[in-house]
């Protein structure tokens, strides 16, 4: 409808926002959804104040910004479809390229619990993404508006708006910084216990049973430590010994937990005395660090889990945590006089 | 009589390719047909006098007023109903969003848009199709949907750009009533169908590369054919290719 919208008596501008609206609207509507069904699946197990709106906001920003950038970008190409499809390239590469945490920091729209969004740092970026919605309004299209003047004032205010949006969120710094440590701490009531941040209470029951495996070491080669802590709930944010639970994965947390258990029960690593000596050394330490791994995550590593330690055929440590108990320590005390074998450098 | 659209020393191109150069033309109220070969430059006069495209010399005064700015021009297009040959529309409105949507365009008030839309598409016969879709409209239905959006909130100045193109013959005397029934509306009908002209027009206005080289009645049109060996079939045809210096 270019020349009849071009020949409109509204002001461009009134004709571009219900335009915009309706394209944000869609993308909104869509992460609503979304947030919804997250929620709904999760709340009756997520511990208090699981749903931050510090993330949500800031995924909305994102939202618009996208839609912004195709309803801007989009009017250049005649394709109805240009418009979604722009925004969504669009913010797929520039989020991928400049929009991490190092960077703009709207790639961001989950976090652990031991960091938290900036209320500053988050209105910096939502005001960045009104003002490329403004930019989305107020630059003409290629074929309007027919007369210079005013539109033209109001589009180069609009890009100068962007450039001090850009340069707030800058100034504004990350969009996370590291939480506070919580004054009481959500435990297992087994020994050892572990304790995770009250937002993930859901996990406490995988925790107790993954405690419980760990008890069942055998005590005569292993030794495990009292408790064991999610990041950052001992304060100061990312410490050595403490796991973390990487996108709901256990295997993550008890890899975290099989790491600290095996410190405790190894002896100290340290370089042999040539490199092979110091390669066999470290191959039977993440041996011995897989199989615990393995067995207080109750068997081998999940099918959509990839890597661990090099070296380590995590298929055979899931089949050795299914043989007899006998069979296990055998393994794991030939591991052990291994590491005794191999002196220090 | 009153101009409801005025052209002077208009001057009118694209880049440095100049289309129309030096046209004066006062529109009055009345039916005026605008003739030409392609390339003459009728297009180029609609859009200019819809304030599509500014004009690169001369003034356009709509009713009284000159467009000069996006202010001025805004204002100006409050009285001006425009439908381009290749006009555009969302597929997924029905007629009613279309002709409403057209109608919020151009600041019809909101009390009156409701009933100037159905107005307007009761007028060009689609009273029963006013909440079929845009995508399902045959050619014809679309081009009365079109008429509808350029009439709608009663425009002082009507531009019309090859509106009977897809019409039946039916569905063009129908047309034409319509325009004959629009009372105090200035109408520029832009057409290659000299009958067209011939049956609603006042005044017939044909061009040949940006230049007026008739103005006048369409008797005096067909008058014309009178003084030459022009082709064509009737004397509204000859008097046409006579005007644009095509003889036999």
């Amino acid at each position: 409808m270019t020349d009849q919208v071009a020949v409109g008596s509204k002001p461009r501008w009134q004709v571009e926002v219900p335009l915009l609206a309706a394209t944000t609207l869609y993308g909104l509507v869509a992460y609503a959804a979304g947030t919804l069904v997250a929620a709904a699946v999760t709340v009756r197990q997520a511990g208090p104040g699981f749903l931050w709106p510090g993330y949500l906001l800031l995924g909305a920003g994102v939202v618009v910004l996208c839609a912004s950038v195709g309803h801007l970008v989009g009017r250049w190409f005649p394709s109805g479809i240009a418009v979604p499809v722009i925004a969504g390239l669009s913010c797929f590469v520039a989020l991928a390229a400049v929009g991490g945490p190092g960077a703009l920091g709207f790639f961001v729209l989950s976090g652990a619990p031991y960091i938290t969004v900036v209320p500053g740092a988050l209105v910096a970026r939502l005001v960045l993404a009104a003002a490329v919605a403004a930019l989305a309004v107020f630059v003409p299209r290629p074929t309007g508006p027919v007369f210079r003047g005013a539109s033209r004032i109001l589009a180069l205010c609009s890009v100068a708006v962007v450039l001090l949006a850009v340069v707030g969120v800058r100034a504004a710094g990350p969009v996370r910084e590291l939480r506070a440590a919580p004054s009481s701490q959500l435990c297992t009531g087994t020994t050892p216990k572990i304790c995770v941040w009250p937002e993930q209470r859901k996990y406490l029951p995988q925790f107790e049973a993954m405690a419980n495996r760990a008890a069942a070491l055998p005590a005569e080669l292993i030794k495990s430590p009292a408790s064991f802590h999610e990041q950052g709930l001992r304060g100061g944010g990312e410490r050595d010994g403490d796991f973390s639970i990487s996108e709901g994965s256990m295997w993550e947390a008890a890899v975290g937990i099989g790491m600290v258990i095996g410190n405790a029960s190894e002896p100290r690593a340290c370089e042999g005395a040539n490199p092979a000596a110091s390669e066999q050394r470290f191959q039977a330490m993440f041996e011995i660090d897989s199989w615990i791994t393995a067995r207080i995550a109750g068997g081998g590593q999940p099918a959509d889990r990839h890597g661990g330690p090099p070296g380590v055929d995590q298929a055979e440590i899931a089949r050795l945590v299914t043989t007899p108990e006998a069979h296990q320590i055998e393994w794991v005390k030939q591991r052990m006089q291994a590491i005794g074998d191999i002196h220090c450098a | 009589m009153h101009a409801i659209a005025a052209l002077s020393g208009l001057v009118q191109g694209y880049g440095s390719h100049q289309v129309i150069a030096g046209l004066d033309w006062d529109v009055p109220i009345g039916v005026h047909g605008l003739l030409g070969p392609n390339g003459a430059g009728k297009t180029t006069l609609l859009r200019t006098l819809a304030t599509a495209v500014p004009a690169q010399g001369g003034t356009l005064t709509i009713c009284g007023r000159e467009v000069r700015s996006e202010r001025s021009a805004r204002s100006a297009r409050r009285s001006i109903g425009y439908l381009p040959q290749d006009f555009g529309y969302y597929p997924a409105y029905s007629v009613y969003d279309f002709v409403r949507y057209c109608a919020w365009l151009r600041d019809v008030p909101a009390r009156a848009a409701h009933l100037e839309a159905v107005r307007s598409i009761e007028s060009v016969g689609l009273g029963d199709h006013m909440h079929t879709r845009m995508k399902a409209l045959s050619g014809g239905m679309l081009r009365r949907a079109g008429v509808a959006s350029a009439i709608v909130g009663s425009p002082s100045l009507l531009l019309l750009d090859e509106p009977t193109v897809g019409l039946d013959p039916a569905q063009r005397l129908q047309f034409r009533e319509l325009i004959r029934s629009l009372k105090d509306t200035a109408v520029v009908l832009s057409t290659h169908l000299v009958e067209d002209v011939a049956a609603v027009c006042d005044e017939v206005v044909v061009m040949r590369d940006g230049e007026f080289v008739f103005r006048g009645t369409p008797h005096d049109l067909a008058a014309q054919s009178l003084q030459t060996q022009a082709a064509g079939d009737s004397p509204l045809e000859r008097g046409y290719m006579a005007a644009l210096g095509v003889s036999v």
